[in-house]
């Protein structure tokens, strides 16, 4: 009976147990793109260790005993976790998530591929859209200022379109280049600065190889900093890696989104300089030079402000921009289209930067498995600057005077003069005139050299990916074909009227530059759940690179007839040598990357290429490029997992080798450059054979950790750094016989060490009330730690920088002021300068060798480049539809040579000089900055008065903008969205520094395009 | 005898299996909301049409001939839905939802990430609970993609299956709010709302705000059949099928002449003549996508 029983007990259970077994099937895609979800985990909530993953389609199966309803979770890093009560398991269920844009949740875009943040090992910084939607800066680099930790961005000019200097993690090399590798939407594209000009030299600015991309078209940008995210490029990460992301489609509601902004803005210059009016110039002239001009005291006083040259040289400028952009998907694609138009005057006259753009980031799913994806951008730039004297240093060359360009030469006009006679022509007599730009009784006039002269670059452009993949299991193959081809035109015209066509009664020239790089890259990626503790994503890769530029230019002099400018240069009687040329290079690389993580809480990343480059020596070609990278979720452990307090907390760890070959083709070999000699063609040597030039080595390393605390209320991200620099590219000095003055060698050290911390906080995230702050700042020393048998190697045209073991990159060197010789000084024991005993209102400088004398012996460091900080911070406030956010960027600790403000305090009789000069020595009042007004300069190295703190806090950025409600037409059309915006950009700068602006990328105040300040107001509408 | 018995066999054997193959099964894959009314017509149908016999499948379900309700505009159409959002009767969530919502309230209510919107809620309604279904016919796409909102943008929770287990989520819940098809919300013998159920307010126009306020399923049929509102999604819905199987035509058609009637009595709203003309129309010329 008993048997019968429990025969009859088991039955029924067991009958039962399989009636309640419930069999869910379905589909986990994302919410955005339709895309399947691969490993998302599905399981039934209150069911233990009930659970599946999706296969590569996206599908799950799981079986349970859980009975209806049942509560099913979906958990997929990066998204938000959903939850579906499951009423009727007839049907599949298809769950779409969305993504969630918070903390260690997201994806981050490494090279090659995409990582989870918690799997992440290296350092890698990500700034979003909405940074470049808000900065209004034309080019990409000008809103990356001050946003990343570690990145420090230096505006070469104002010019509008003109390029800037980036360090990551401060510069690496001396000869070679120390500018990031930017890699846009897959494509590696780096513009070789040796590669950018196209023979002509007469024009001051260089258009910003990043001017092809418009920043309303990134999605974001990602800046890798340690060498186990750069290390996947090779020989071409040692200076960092930026990547950027364009736009893509993104389904929303099965519709395309349309947004169009417009963007209207008036730009003037920040800062003025001080400059003598007329009357002052007039006295000064009196006073101390002869006064040329036989001015009266009463007309000295009469003549009151005079020409403001520099005024007069300036304008408000306007801005405009378009950008119109439709993304949208379909079942089978995602699409963006987008085009653009900027047109942005310069505030100097005859100045600004055009360009249009057209951009497309696409992609098809062909079949099941096959997918298909075009980037590309089609566009022109253009840029109109400044015409520049010729970088010849030689005693009668005006740019060795520090007249560098047509702006330069507007402040030195003396006020006395005026811009046009009275009949409203230009005024071309300048009795002060005799140095440099006149010849018999004409003389320049800097407006008339402005309005009249060319200097333009004209840049069209295809940077264009065509690739496609295909997935078979686990297994992802992508091919890629891509190409970036530029077209380079630079015009140049400068009349005989004006200052730089004055010795040659014109001069004209034009050039052209083709650069085509191909680039091919074929790699297979392994990405697989092993199970729930062990995941794994293999890459390896082959890629290939080949560059070709060929350019050709040509210049003519002495015009008859101007009125075509440099599109009539056959009317130019004599002919500049042409210059021609075509440079050729391949890099050749394999690659491969291991990452691996267990439990989700240690991860590996090891990373290997192999490049082969045709810049370097037979023999030395081949560069390989290790890194090995690890991390710890730490709140993972069971001992953090009480702390509530701490949402995410991992470390991380990194080493490796990265390299550098950004030196000019056939740096390795021997050159000649061609000329004319006597009426006959010449050759001299320009390049001296190196057979055994190699790659400049990197090895680095990073010690960090990322830390969200209090819901990720608070956010740290830290990093220590340690970078060794060797075989330096260097140009050495060498001897007679090589035929050449220097020769480009492997030798010397750098090192660069700092570190990071970046925080941002949600201060207030309230319903209407939302407040963020971002702060970063970071610490970097860089120093020459070896220069082999070179040594104190002494730049510049004013010999104002030195390279030397145990400085910095960027170092100053010369004498060290120390005040003016004041009546009543015993003189007889101040040291001797040129061997004459200095007088009252001489200049005094330290002796520093206690010889007695002033030589060039007692020059020293007077500072560097490098800055000792480099901060950012920027918030955004949102109440209710008002938004409102700032970004101000700063550096503390650089200098700069301040060579303009050198020449404007140069005194003599033909040019004006700053308003300072009236403080100088006299016998009367004294005066400790400047000497007896009247001296000539008595040596020529520059002293500590004109290498000046260029530390600066800028407010980068102010946005206050409005959010109108969506209107809707009874349910057929609907605006999603305006948004009215004012943005006032560059709006203030705090700063010791005597010039125009503390940012210039040289470190040599030269004189070059002044900053501008812009206020602008714009409309963006959504359909 | 034998061999009499085997012809008589044989020719009843010949006779039932020729009438056997004359039996054509359609296949039906109707969702709940509108499977009483598709139902009601198969039987109608096949007192005429006897030789048809038709079967409802569930899910994806595989069939040789389907005939699909589908929302699809390549669909023929033969009736038009409506939805409303809906919560318990009597409940907390119903006297937090008691002021009249408009358009952009409704999407602040049920979507989350609408900065735009989010002012415009009340403290007191973030307490509740929005539960929405999950299956491609659902009321609740339809709802979002009418308010210019993404699925997954659904505050809440999901429910997997059938819209008509919508109404027992909310029923276990005091602060759950719903939308739901007419059919699904209104008890289809006393044309009032299910006893559980209550329609939250809307702000229609004095006329529409009566109507929906008596809360009497012909008189929100023939508003909803006269007016457009922001708040109330309505658009049709049709049957997908292979127009070259000509029983399923047949069967199609018939809906389209005769089985209209029947509409109201549902909770459909019907198509406009003209309209129901060009329907008709595309199926006499067959100008109509293949599926």
């Amino acid at each position: 009976m008993k048997k019968l029983l429990f025969t009859l007990t088991l039955s029924l259970t067991v009958t039962l147990t399989v009636m309640a077994q419930t069999v869910l099937t379905g589909t986990v895609t994302d919410a955005a793109t339709a895309e399947p979800l691969i490993s998302a985990q599905v399981y039934v909530k209150s069911g233990k260790g009930v659970g599946a993953t999706t296969d590569l389609e996206g599908k799950f199966r799981l079986e349970t005993k859980e009975s209806r309803p049942l509560t099913l979770a979906v958990d997929y890093i990066g998204y938000r976790t959903q939850e579906i009560d499951v009423y009727d398991d007839s049907e599949p269920i298809d769950i779409q998530l969305s993504e969630n844009v918070n903390t260690l949740s997201e994806v981050v875009i490494i090279g090659y591929g995409t990582q989870k943040q918690t799997q992440l090992t290296g350092s890698v910084a990500s700034v979003k859209a909405d940074v470049f939607s808000q900065s209004k800066a034309p080019t990409l680099d000008g809103a990356l200022s001050g946003m990343v930790a570690g990145l420090n961005v230096t505006a070469s000019s104002g010019q509008p379109g003109a390029d800037s200097h980036i360090r990551i993690r401060g510069g690496n090399s001396v000869n070679a280049s120390n500018e990031p590798l930017y890699v846009i939407d897959g494509f590696i594209y780096f513009k070789d600065a040796a590669n950018s000009g196209t023979g002509l030299e007469a024009i001051e600015s260089s258009l910003n190889p990043l001017s092809t991309i418009n920043p309303g078209d990134i999605e974001s940008v990602e800046v890798l900093k340690d060498v186990s995210a750069t290390a996947i490029y090779g020989s071409r990460g040692a200076n960092g890696v930026i990547l950027v992301t364009t736009k893509q489609g993104k389904p929303a509601a099965g519709k395309a989104v349309i947004n169009y902004t417009y963007d209207f803005g008036v730009s003037n210059i920040t800062k003025k300089l001080d400059l003598m009016n007329a009357s002052e110039w007039a006295r000064f002239q009196k006073d101390y030079y002869g006064n040329r001009g036989g001015y009266t005291d009463e007309q000295i006083a009469a003549l009151g402000e005079g020409t403001d040259w520099q005024s007069a040289l300036l304008r408000t400028a306007i801005r405009q921009g378009h950008d119109l952009s439709v993304t949208g998907a379909t079942d089978k694609s995602r699409y963006s289209f987008s085009v653009s138009a900027t047109n942005q005057d310069g505030i100097l006259l005859n100045s600004g930067f055009d360009r249009y753009n057209l951009h497309t980031n696409s992609e098809w799913d062909l079949k099941k498995n096959l997918k298909l994806g075009v980037n590309a951008t089609l566009g022109r730039s253009r840029q109109n600057g400044l015409t520049t004297t010729e970088a010849q240093v030689f005693n009668s060359s005006p740019y060795s005077a520090g007249i560098t360009n047509s702006f330069v030469y507007a402040l030195l006009v003396p006020p006395v003069v005026e811009i046009y006679n009275a009949d409203g022509s230009y005024n071309f007599s300048n009795p002060y005139e005799y140095a440099y730009f006149a010849i018999g009784d004409h003389s320049a006039n800097p407006v008339y050299d402005l309005k009249e002269s060319v200097a333009e670059n004209i840049n069209n452009y295809l940077l264009t990916n065509v690739w496609a993949s295909l997935r078979v299991g686990s297994l992802l193959f992508k091919a890629t074909v891509g190409l970036n081809s530029e077209h380079l035109t630079q015009n140049y015209f400068s009349g005989a009227y004006t200052s730089l066509g004055l010795a040659t009664q014109g001069i004209g020239g034009t050039g052209n530059r083709q650069t085509d790089v191909w680039q091919q890259e074929y790699t297979a990626s392994y990405t697989r759940d092993i199970d729930f503790d062990n995941y794994l994503d293999v890459l390896v890769g082959y890629t290939r690179q080949t560059s070709s530029s060929s350019f050709s230019s040509i210049r003519t002099n002495h015009f008859t007839n101007e009125s075509l400018k440099q599109y009539n240069l056959g009317d130019g009687a004599n002919i500049y040598t042409p210059q021609t040329g075509l440079t050729k290079s391949q890099l050749n690389s394999v690659l491969a990357r291991v990452n691996y993580s267990l439990k989700d809480r240690y991860n590996v990343t090891a990373t290997f290429r192999a490049d082969n480059s045709s810049r370097f020596a037979k023999g030395h070609r081949w560069g390989y490029f290790p890194s090995v990278g690890l991390s710890w979720n730490v709140d993972k452990e069971s001992f953090l997992s009480s702390v509530r307090s701490i949402d995410y907390l991992k470390v991380r760890l990194s080493g490796g080798q990265v390299g550098n070959q950004e030196i000019p083709d056939y740096a390795f070999s021997t050159t000649f450059a061609t000329g004319s000699y006597g009426g006959s063609s010449s050759y001299s040597k320009s390049n001296a054979r190196n057979t055994r030039l190699k790659w400049e080595t990197t090895a680095s390393y990073n010690a960090g950790f990322d830390l969200g605390l209090w819901h990720s209320r608070l956010t740290l991200v830290f990093d220590a750094y340690y970078k060794k620099t060797s075989d330096l590219l260097l140009q050495v000095p060498t001897g007679f016989a090589t035929g050449v003055n220097t020769q480009l060698q492997n030798v010397g050290n750098v090192v660069n060490k700092g570190v990071e911390l970046s925080a941002t906080a949600a201060l207030i995230q309230r319903r209407s009330i939302k407040w963020n702050v971002s702060a970063n700042v970071s610490l970097n020393r860089n120093e020459i730690t070896d220069m082999g048998t070179t040594n104190n190697v002494i730049q510049g045209s004013d010999s104002q920088q030195i390279l030397r073991k145990g400085e910095s990159l960027g170092s100053f060197y010369g004498l060290r002021f120390d005040g003016i010789v004041q009546s009543g000084d015993d003189v007889s024991q101040l040291p001797t300068v040129n061997g004459l005993t200095p007088k009252p209102g001489d200049i005094r400088y330290v002796d520093v060798n206690k010889d007695h004398r002033i030589d060039g012996n007692d020059r020293v460091i007077l500072g560097s480049i490098q800055p000792d900080l480099v901060f950012g911070l920027s918030s955004q406030f949102t109440y209710r539809r008002i938004d409102l956010s700032l970004a101000l960027s700063g550096s503390y600790g650089n200098e700069l040579y301040n060579a303009l403000g050198r020449r404007l305090e140069m005194t003599g009789d033909s040019y004006n000089v700053l308003s300072t000069v009236r403080d100088s020595w006299t016998p009367e009042n004294g005066g400790n900055t400047l000497p007896l007004a009247s001296l000539a300069r008595s040596i020529s190295y520059i002293d500590s008065r004109y290498v000046q703190s260029a530390s600066y806090l800028k407010l980068k950025n102010l946005t206050v903008a409005y959010r109108f409600r969506s209107v809707e037409f009874r349910n057929e059309f609907r605006i999603e969205g305006i948004r009215i915006y004012a943005t006032g950009s560059n709006l203030f700068t705090i700063t010791p520094y005597k010039g125009y602006d503390p940012e210039v990328s040289s470190g040599t105040d030269s004189g070059a395009y002044p900053s501008a300040r812009t206020l602008s107001l714009g409309i963006n509408v959504t359909l | 005898m034998k061999k009499t018995l085997y012809i008589i066999a044989v020719v009843l054997g010949l006779g039932f299996n020729a009438n056997a193959q004359e039996v054509e099964t359609i296949s039906l894959r109707i969702p709940e909301f509108a499977r009483p009314l598709v139902e009601n017509w198969t039987k109608e149908y096949r007192q005429a049409n006897p030789t048809v016999n038709f079967e409802f499948i569930k899910g994806k379900a595989e069939a040789a001939r389907v005939i699909e309700l589908t929302t699809d505009e390549d669909a023929v159409s033969f009736a038009r839905y409506a939805i409303l959002p809906v919560t318990t009767a009597d409940s907390e969530a119903a006297r937090l939802t008691s002021h009249r919502l408009n358009a952009r309230k409704l999407r602040s209510l049920f979507f989350v990430n609408e900065e735009d919107e989010e002012e415009d809620l009340p403290a007191a309604q973030q307490k509740i609970h929005i539960y929405t279904g999950n299956s491609q016919l659902s009321a609740s796409r339809i709802y979002a993609s009418y308010l210019h909102r993404n699925v997954a943008d659904y505050k809440g929770r999901k429910i997997s299956g059938d819209d008509a287990f919508l109404t027992t989520a909310i029923s276990r819940d005091p602060l759950g709010v719903t939308v739901n098809y007419l059919s699904n919300i209104f008890n289809l013998e006393s044309r009032q709302p299910e006893s559980t159920l209550s329609i939250l307010p809307l702000d229609l126009d004095k006329h529409g705000h009566q109507v929906l306020e008596s809360a009497n399923l012909d008189d929100i049929i023939l508003l909803l059949e006269q007016h457009n509102y922001d708040e109330i999604p309505v658009g049709n819905i049709g049957f997908a099928y292979n127009h070259a199987d000509m029983a399923m035509n047949d069967f199609v058609n018939w809906v389209l002449t005769a089985g209209i009637k029947d509409l109201h009595c549902y909770g459909m709203l019907s198509l406009s003549q003209n309209e129901l003309t060009a329907q008709m129309q595309r199926i006499a010329s067959r100008d109509l996508a293949q599926k």
